[in-house]
């Protein structure tokens, strides 16, 4: 028997490459307008974003909901795996346009990304190990403020690393640094701004399938079972701390990638974008969703994201006659963060488990499962 | 044949020597020596607070003992965390059920699995043949467990919905899919009906030749512990106050002074 075999035989590596021709399509579509269906600027970023959200949602879902730890810090390996991905790409780039001059563009760009990623991956699950193999060994509440504290702590110490902009900011990543008399190198940011979205939306399909084998299948129920009595889980076998650093070396470089992914995505990086605020919305995406869930992260991902958007363009709802008759109104958008947060309220009183509680989508469930497979529980 | 049975039915699995357990002040466990033989069911009994559950909380290094010794198969575990000592062959079942609430009863069990996978996280991702075949072998250990303690119907309903002895009785199937050499029952019959405790007592032994397995009961209901157990270890206070057979053990005017009190 071929150990090797990957599930569905032949056919899953068909559905792997229409689902990238797809995205490339989509991509063609959405950057070029091709087919007619290009979006505007803005639309495209609000996509885009939510592409990232959904890496950062589903990662964080391994942890805080499969395994019911609660780190509150995932700005903090966000932020670490940006600007990773972000040195890499910036500082080490001769190498690749050197390529440039005997291979064609796509593929020394794409394997510049790609390194530049798996720098990102690796430093956020080296920084994950690190935060989580001390606090994992404890139960309750210290993996929440350690991750907390190291959140801060990677966002100061951003901000006085003067090499990578310090508090003005990371700019003209993909560009290089300047170098006097000459023009920075333009080719590798256009390649980015043309193809951030195919790259986001792989990424994210990538994470999903990923975050949800390992949720539903042996690994997935050792996690499972710490979550729901730590002391009997240890007491059938599971080594709880080396399950717990696992999911939390795994999500933390996940995350690192979706650092890497905005980073690569705006070719610009600020400090401020990687605050505790940023570590809550993650949160809130996933107790919105359902905690446990990947179908509730991915909504709530979406959610998340872009409500307050939505919020923005909310006065473009009324006809004119009602916001002249009540002038009030107009100044709507202004309250849309009150909005926003109202929203949320009334969501989670309406349905304190979530939209989705631990359920899945049967089509997404599908994915995960083995052939033979009953329901496996994250 | 009969003279190997002979020879490991008198081997000590798991044994305490001299091992005291102090909480702060309070002493749960005074100069314990308890010898568990291979292939016995041997009953630890004795009035609440006398340190029965704390016992099985050292055999299982969730507490470490103060002073003494803790061996299995001769190996010192002192020190080992409760998932090794697990590994090597103790399972349990808790006083207060301690299932995975929201999991299935299926799941229950599945977890207990897990200790006989050998695809690592690579191979669940990829979801290799070898993946798919412990899955399903998983699977199938499982319902057999669930079938044998009549759960089967059960087997899609999370842990916490089932009644109070099906919980019970689905906590010692989670125990027994680790194919352990040892298995400690806390209180197995508490909140059973008098049914159930009857049911149950005649498992007991069953179980221990179907699974050739060592068995320590910790259990108040004496017409179960008299019943299932060829021998009985008596504690109070922490202190062995008699070891002997069952039929010694009722007649033994220590263990009627510690049960019913200086009449
Ligand atoms: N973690 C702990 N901290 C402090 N004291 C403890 C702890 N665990 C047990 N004790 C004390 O140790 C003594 C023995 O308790 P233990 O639970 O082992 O008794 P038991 O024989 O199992 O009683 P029961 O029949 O009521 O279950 C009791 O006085 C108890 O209060
Ligand atoms: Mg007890």
């Amino acid at each position: 028997m071929n150990i090797w075999k990957p599930h569905l035989g032949g056919r899953s590596w068909l559905g792997g490459i229409a689902v990238v021709a797809g995205f490339f399509l989509l991509n063609e579509a959405f950057v070029h307008g091709v087919f007619g269906y290009g979006l505007s600027a803005y639309y495209l970023r609000v996509i885009t974003l939510v592409g990232i959200s959904m890496v950062l949602a589903v990662s964080l879902t391994l942890v805080n909901g499969c395994a019911g730890q609660f780190s509150i810090g995932h700005a903090g390996f966000m932020a670490v795996g940006a600007y990773a991905s972000a040195a890499v790409t910036h500082f080490g780039g001769a190498p690749f346009i050197a390529l440039l001059e005997i291979l064609p563009a796509w593929p020394v760009h794409t394997l510049r990304l790609w390194v530049s990623l798996a720098v990102g991956a690796a430093v956020g699950g080296v920084a994950g190990w690190l935060v989580g193999l001390p606090t994992l060994r404890l139960r309750g509440d210290y993996l929440a403020i350690v991750t907390l504290g190291f959140g801060e702590i990677i966002r100061v110490v951003l901000l006085n690393i003067e090499p990578t902009g310090g508090a003005l900011g990371f700019t003209n990543i993909a560009q290089g640094p300047e170098v006097p008399g000459r023009s920075p190198d333009q080719r590798f940011a256009l390649f980015l701004e043309e193809t951030m979205f195919f790259w986001v939306a792989l990424v994210a399909t990538g994470t999903i399938l990923v975050v949800g084998r390992l949720a539903y299948s042996s690994f997935g129920r050792s996690l499972a079972a710490i979550r729901e009595n730590e002391i009997a889980a240890a007491a059938i076998g599971i080594d709880t701390t080396r399950a717990k650093t696992t999911a939390f070396v795994v999500s933390a470089a996940l995350t690192g990638v979706a650092g890497g992914l905005y980073a690569h995505y705006d070719n610009y990086l600020n400090p401020s974008s990687f605050t505790f605020l940023r570590s809550v919305e993650i949160v809130t995406m996933i107790v919105l969703g359902g905690l446990g869930s990947l179908s509730g992260a991915i909504v709530g991902a979406g959610v998340l994201t872009i409500l307050p958007e939505a919020l923005r363009d909310l006065t473009r709802l009324f006809p004119p006659s009602v916001t002249a008759a009540a002038p009030f109104l107009a100044s709507l958008p202004d309250y849309r963060m009150v909005l926003y947060a109202l929203l949320l309220v009334g969501l989670m009183i309406a349905r304190p488990q979530g939209l989705y509680g631990r359920r899945e989508w049967p089509w997404l469930a599908r994915l995960f499962l083995t052939r033979d497979g009953e329901k496996g529980v994250g | 044949m009969v003279g190997e049975h002979r020879m490991s039915s008198a081997m000590t699995v798991l044994a305490t020597k001299s091992t005291t357990v102090r909480f702060g002040g309070l002493v749960a466990v005074k100069d314990l020596d308890l010898a568990v033989q291979a292939g016995q069911v041997l009953g630890l009994i004795g009035p609440n607070g006398a340190g029965k559950t704390t016992i099985f909380n050292v055999l299982t290094g969730v507490y470490r003992p103060t002073s003494g010794d803790v061996e299995l198969e001769g190996k010192s575990i002192v020190g080992l965390p409760p998932h090794e000592i697990a590994r090597r062959g103790v399972a349990r079942t808790f006083q207060n059920i301690r299932l995975f609430g929201e999991l299935s009863a299926l799941e229950n069990v599945m977890t207990a699995c897990h200790l006989r996978s050998r695809a690592g996280l690579l191979a669940t991702m990829l979801r290799t043949a070898r993946h798919r075949a412990e899955e399903k072998e998983q699977r199938d250990l499982a319902l057999a467990l669930l079938e044998r303690f009549d759960l089967a119907a059960h087997r899609h309903a999370p842990a916490k919905s089932l009644s109070y002895g099906n919980q019970r009785r689905l906590e010692i199937a989670r125990a027994l899919a680790m194919r352990p050499k040892v298995l400690l029952l806390d209180e197995p019959a508490a909140g059973l009906n008098p049914q159930e405790s009857l049911v149950l007592m005649r498992q007991i032994q069953q179980l221990r030749d179907d699974f050739k397995l060592t068995i320590v009961l910790v259990e108040h209901n004496m017409r179960v512990v008299m019943g299932a157990c060829e021998r009985i270890h008596v504690v109070e206070q922490g202190q062995t106050i008699a070891v002997g057979s069952p039929d010694d053990i009722q007649r033994n005017p220590r263990v009627i002074t510690a049960y019913l009190g200086n009449l």
